[in-house]
């Protein structure tokens, strides 16, 4: 199974009722994540993934889609993440 | 209804997000009900540090309910044992009023998969007709329409009411006004090291309500009605999106910890001086803006 069919797996095993998540679906509004259930969901796919992702790559900012949410993903199962940005 | 139930939420209980809502769709003025929403770091960290306080519960800032009772412009009812029938008629019969019914603790859960914070978790039934009832859930943010079977069970038998009176008055909302310009004024440089607060859930409570109170702040000075419109300032504008900014961050950071059961303070310190320093950007900013304008 592919990562973005694996990362909407969890998804929906979080508890969102979406049947076709798209890439420009949003995490919050379209999703039905809040901030809190966001990290949770995080987490869940870390420990699907077995990838641990750094704190200061969950910026909100920069998780705003359903798309945003597999780029970072695939950051980390590939292997390219880096920690950056303005916090590092 | 008019507008989708978002989760930009500018409450911090469900309550208040529900009225928050229908307040606006009944096009009120919602923003000057921020007026007592300013809380510095200092207080909230201070508030929070010693372990006994949860986010739910904080009183720090008062509740929009409160605020809007306060100013005479909101009732506020609370019913018990109330039935089916009178919700019916109350949705159904009075566009003005907002009902929000109380639910069972199992609700959530059953409904939603969902764990709240507190017991007490209400719904804002907007609609009710022969079999069906369309309602809006907080925590998740849903608009459900469903079969009345599937709700009534749930139902604890409580309600509150919400019934817009009036507008604000304009000389009560300025006298709240100038208490806020003092109380941003004053001197807040807070030297709190939050590595004394070894209960990560605590700090990120504090700063959940700090990001609540700041978002209000923006609202409130963004209100092109109100006298206290904070006309085209850039230093403002730029300084307290900065400010939330850093806190929705700090804000996950903080619970990502909690669920990892472990903190890097060196971290949590960076996010921390970040927050401390574009907090007083916008509040000099406010400062000057009273003091000589823009």
């Amino acid at each position: 199974m592919d990562i973005v069919s694996k990362i909407k797996d969890v998804i929906k095993e979080s508890g969102c009722y979406l049947s076709n998540i798209k890439d420009e679906d949003r995490i919050n509004e379209d999703l039905g994540f809040d901030s809190l259930g966001l990290v949770g969901l995080i987490v869940n796919i870390e420990n699907v993934f077995d990838i641990e992702i750094d704190e200061f790559d969950l910026n909100p900012a920069d998780l705003v889609t359903f798309g945003d949410m597999c780029r970072l993903v695939k950051k980390y199962v590939e292997g390219e993440n880096q920690v950056g940005g303005m916090y590092a | 209804m008019q507008k989708k139930y978002t989760q930009e939420k500018m409450g911090i209980t469900c309550v208040e997000n529900y009225l928050i809502w229908f307040l606006m769709n009944q096009g009120f003025e919602v923003d000057k009900l921020y007026c007592d929403s300013y809380i510095s770091i200092e207080d909230v960290l201070k508030d929070f540090s010693t372990g006994e306080l949860g986010y739910e519960n904080y009183q720090g800032i008062p509740r929009i309910q409160d605020i809007g009772s306060d100013l005479r412009c909101l009732e506020m009812e609370f019913c018990n044992n109330i039935g089916l029938e009178t919700i019916f008629e109350h949705v159904n019969q009075d566009e003005s009023c907002c009902l929000l019914a109380g639910m069972n603790p199992d609700f959530a859960k059953d409904k939603f998969n969902a764990n709240l914070w507190r017991d007490d978790h209400f719904i804002y039934i907007y609609e009710v007709g022969e079999n069906q009832i369309h309602y809006l859930n907080d925590t998740p943010a849903v608009d459900v329409c469903s079969d009345i079977n599937e709700v009534k069970d749930y139902l604890n038998g409580t309600c509150i009411l919400f019934k817009v009176i009036r507008e604000i008055d304009e000389n009560i909302f300025n006298k709240k006004m100038n208490i806020l310009e003092k109380g941003i004024n004053k001197y807040d440089s807070t030297t709190f090291d939050i590595s004394g607060m070894k209960d990560i859930r605590s700090i990120r409570d504090a700063i959940g309500i700090l990001r609540v109170s700041r978002k209000r702040l923006k609202c409130l000075f963004s209100n092109g009605s109100a006298k206290y419109y904070i006309k085209e300032s850039e230093i403002f504008y730029k300084a307290i999106n900065e400010v939330i900014f850093h806190l929705d961050g700090f804000y996950l950071f903080l619970e990502y910890c909690n669920l990892k059961h472990r903190i890097d303070f060196k971290k949590a310190n960076v996010y921390m001086s970040l927050i401390k320093d574009s907090d007083m950007k916008w509040r000099n900013a406010i400062a000057d803006y009273y003091v000589e304008g823009f």
